[in-house]
């Protein structure tokens, strides 16, 4: 095929445009991380920070100060929570994704439907009463608690896109299992849950970086300050007078790192998951 | 499939404990709630008023800009979104070994909290000396930098471009791995038949994009109406910038009047459930197996 040199530079140039446009923000909080603070409100000011201050990235890696204490809690209580809400949500999710691909049973289609709904409804119409309820029974404010909560709102989906990738297991598997003689338990052990690797993997990464973005559920259902998680920490720092914009644009940059490592290492894992999750049956 | 009645419900147990306990029971409870007058300030005094509540919220300012906010948010989301998604996924589609490089570029504004999408643009947006103005002013195009954020509407534009910042380069990405999954004859085959680039595009390439639509549709528009982090970090809750969730927020949370608060959460859970509605009739015509 042949190709004309201007397509191939309009390919490039487009490509770099896409670049700067996904990447541009990051970098120029990176920026202004490295920025000391009167900087950042000098009229003159050009693009770039006439030396690269490293005062901000110092002063919240370091043990000893309050800043760099709250922002590491914050990202151990975040790495927390998603953990937890990988554990219960494939705990959930597994079971009844492989109900809903291998079984036919009364009331299949209404679930499934009701399940799916309850995708588009924002975690937050439900809060309220889910607040009451907690405080009653003294559930606010334990993590776990909120791990369950952050689980219902990706449930679905997850059910939904493990479900597909049952499905797409072929026939014959299951019938040559079933000739060697295997009951239904051994079946799903033996032969599907080696299978099941990749999605799993898939999935917990989806649970992974959904549990890390959540800010409204915390915000309800969170409150002593050790349990905070980061993205409330991020938006506690927005709202102080003392933390400074490089400052915080340092925290988000080093916040941002653990997200952004997962999701580029797996990014084919994601990608292939949530194609999966358009697929219907 | 197998036929069978206690396996799968037992299979399902722990999914449909979740979803019931936190999902379907506050559904119902959030209902019973809104038609009490139920405000914790004054939590003596908790009865039974009706629709009440519904009424003051449909006859309120408050709530009827919330709404045309929240709507002029999810119109602008889906306005850009869409289209940008399905021309940038359609101008990369190469084989390319850059392809690896602009899958992990676009993925991370998808990856990251929205939160955190929301104060990455507020800086380049800061009503002082955010890299816009900076830009604006350097190139001489403004005199004095512009208050992006405290202008109602150049706010709500802001919030729109940082959930579109989030699904464009997702969903060009998305149209991209879809495109590379057609096999390359067909597109030969068309060039023998003497078709041109814009045909390829308009007889091969659309319609095998098509299965796409849904699930780019749904991240798009749930991404618009959820937004909240990110408004939140541009510009706080003000009254007039607020979208419906961030009224709901605030007189749930900040006025504490649960009453009013659950009542807009059920209007909340109306709209988008109605939508939802629209996304589920497609299933369950599925093929049994």
């Amino acid at each position: 095929m042949k190709e004309k040199w201007s397509e191939r530079l309009f390919y490039y140039v487009f490509s770099l445009l896409f670049l700067l446009f996904s990447l541009g923000p990051i970098l120029w909080c990176f920026l202004l991380s490295l920025t000391e603070e009167y900087e950042l409100f000098h009229r003159g000011g050009g693009l770039l920070p006439p030396s690269l201050y490293l005062g901000n990235y110092r002063e919240l890696l370091d043990h000893s100060q309050r800043v760099g204490q709250i922002l590491l809690q914050g990202i151990g209580n975040s790495v927390f929570l998603s953990l937890l809400c990988i554990f219960i949500g494939i705990f959930a999710a597994l079971p009844a994704s492989y109900a809903f691909s291998r079984y036919e049973f009364r009331g299949r289609i209404f679930i499934l439907r009701l399940l799916v709904l309850t995708t588009v409804i924002p975690a937050f119409a439900t809060l309220i009463p889910l607040y009451a309820v907690f405080s009653k029974l003294g559930l606010l404010d334990k993590r776990i608690w909120a791990a369950i909560v952050y689980v219902s709102s990706f449930l679905p989906l997850i059910t939904w896109i493990m479900m597909n990738y049952f499905s797409a297991i072929p026939d014959e598997l299951y019938d040559a299992a079933r000739v060697d003689g295997c009951t239904e338990r051994q079946l799903f052990f033996r032969v599907i849950l080696p299978l099941s690797g990749p999605i799993l993997l898939t999935v917990s990464l989806m649970l992974f970086l959904m549990s890390w973005g959540q800010f409204q559920i915390p915000l309800i259902l969170i409150s002593s300050p050790e349990k905070r998680v980061l993205t409330l920490v991020l938006s506690d720092f927005m709202g102080r007078n003392d933390v400074s914009y490089g400052l915080i644009c340092a925290s988000g940059i080093l916040s941002l790192l653990i997200p952004a490592l997962l999701a580029v290492l797996f990014r084919n894992f994601l990608l292939s998951g949530l194609m999966q999750g358009s697929v219907k049956g | 499939m197998k036929k069978e009645n206690l396996t799968p419900w037992l299979l399902l147990s722990p999914c449909l404990l979740i979803m019931g306990s936190t999902v379907f029971y506050p559904a119902i409870r959030t209902f019973l709630f809104s038609m009490q007058r139920y405000r914790l300030t004054e939590s003596y005094d908790i009865r039974f008023i009706g629709l009440d509540n519904y009424r003051s919220i449909l006859s309120s300012p408050e709530f009827w800009t919330a709404l045309s906010n929240s709507v002029f948010v999810l119109f602008f989301v889906l306005l850009i979104a869409f289209p940008v998604s399905m021309l940038t996924g359609l101008l990369l589609n190469r084989k390319s070994p850059l392809n690896s490089v602009l899958t992990a570029a676009a993925i991370i504004p998808w990856a990251l909290p929205p939160l955190v999408n929301g104060i990455l643009w507020r800086f380049i947006f800061y009503p002082g000396y955010g890299l816009a103005n900076r830009i604006l002013l350097g190139l001489g195009l403004i005199s004095a930098p512009f208050p992006w954020t405290e202008n109602r509407f150049s706010a709500l534009l802001l919030a729109a471009l940082v959930v579109v910042w989030r699904v464009i380069p997702f969903g060009s990405i998305l149209v991209l791995s879809s495109l590379q999954a057609i096999p390359t004859e067909l597109y030969e085959a068309a060039r023998v038949d003497g078709s041109s680039r814009f045909q390829e595009y308009w007889a091969i390439s659309f319609p095998l994009l098509l299965p796409i639509f849904p699930i780019l549709f749904l991240q798009t528009s749930m991404a618009g109406i959820n937004v909240f982090d990110e408004l939140l970090a541009l510009s706080g809750d003000r009254y007039e910038l607020s979208t419906l969730l961030v009224y709901h927020y605030r007189t749930s949370f900040r006025f504490l009047d649960l009453g009013l608060g659950s009542a807009i959460s059920y209007l909340i859970l109306l709209s988008s459930g109605l939508l939802g509605y629209f996304y589920i009739k497609r299933i369950g015509k599925e093929r049994s197996r």
